[in-house]
């Protein structure tokens, strides 16, 4: 039986009329801008990321959390990782010496030792191995670990 | 019997939310997640430190971020209406042939957009297209030319059966 059928587009179409990825920018636009900042140091770059982000989200469509991460937070970290690289060209790798530099040094790092900042700022921000970690301190697996850990328990303490 | 607690205090989870734990220690943790449960409200825990953390440094992004986002995705060429498409029942008989299933669409734009390749196969035609053109031009004036000399022919052979 031929049906008559009628399509408008009764919702704004787009970015608009997206709710999850409006949510998803809305909670996470924030944090993404001052991880990006954090790595770039410069407004205009992280901006830049930060558009292609979220762009490349919603044109594969996976507004959505991503099923191979377990958190929403830590897959964003990923992708402006990728991105910042991807900006700043394979041979031109972002600073790793002292990121704590340009950051607010205020509340839980200002609590933790220097030893504790870099273990935390290296894998926080710039992923760094515990092996990598571990040459740079010269200190064994287990203490860099050891040290996150305490890292996190400050982080936890300030609240 | 691994000791639980002494796991939980490692820093082998922070390592994995972190994502710098080795693949081998990710595999670990996630045999030892099925077992022990506080090993998934511990990495909860730490998914919200995460999220503390990045909420610290956060810096809000000004307005225009959003727009470029949507002018990125959304083209900057905008319709000034949305589009509709109608095909009412009321209009169609009962004898008509069946409803075209597709739907005519006009497009807006006087331009097409190809593949790149196709400059290439259209040099190749152009100039197939004047190889053919000479050849015709060639064998018309050949074709002309023996034309001619058949009927040379016949007028000879007329005269010498007059003869």
């Amino acid at each position: 039986m031929e049906q008559a059928f009628t399509i408008t587009q009764s919702q704004p179409a787009g970015v608009q009329g997206d709710a999850e990825f409006n949510t998803l920018y809305k909670d996470y636009a924030g944090k993404l801008l001052g991880y990006i900042l954090a790595l770039v140091k410069n407004r205009e770059t992280a901006e830049d990321c930060l558009v292609k982000i979220f762009t490349d989200i919603y044109r594969q469509g996976q507004s959505g959390t991503n099923p191979h991460y377990s958190n929403t937070w830590c897959w964003l970290m990923t992708l402006a990782r990728e991105q910042i690289t991807a900006f700043q060209g394979a041979s031109q790798e972002y600073p790793k010496q002292n990121i704590k530099s340009g950051l607010p040094d205020d509340g839980f790092l200002k609590k933790m030792s220097a030893e504790q900042q870099w273990v935390f700022c290296g894998a926080y921000y710039h992923h760094k191995s515990v092996a990598e970690l571990a040459t740079e301190l010269n200190m064994p697996d287990a203490i860099v670990r050891l040290t996150l850990k305490e890292a996190f328990t400050i982080i936890r303490e300030v609240r | 019997m691994m000791d639980i607690k002494a796991y939980l205090q490692s820093g082998a989870l922070e390592a994995y939310v972190l994502g710098i734990a080795t693949k081998e220690e990710a595999v670990h943790l996630m045999e030892l997640k099925k077992e022990h449960p506080e090993i998934n409200s511990a990495l909860a825990d730490l998914e919200a430190d995460l999220e503390k953390i990045a909420l610290h440094f956060a810096v809000p992004p000004p307005p225009q971020v959003f727009d470029r986002i949507s002018d990125e995705i959304d083209g900057l060429v905008k319709a000034p209406n949305p589009l509709q498409l109608v095909q009412p029942a009321h209009n169609r008989q009962e004898n008509s042939p069946p409803s075209n299933p597709f739907i005519e669409v006009v497009a807006d734009s006087t331009h097409i957009r190809v593949h790149k390749a196709w400059r290439w196969v259209f040099a190749g035609v152009f100039v197939l297209g004047k190889i053919f053109l000479g050849c015709a031009i060639y064998y018309y004036l050949e074709s002309k030319q023996a034309k001619q000399q058949v009927e040379e022919l016949k007028t000879e052979i007329k005269a010498l059966k007059g003869l």
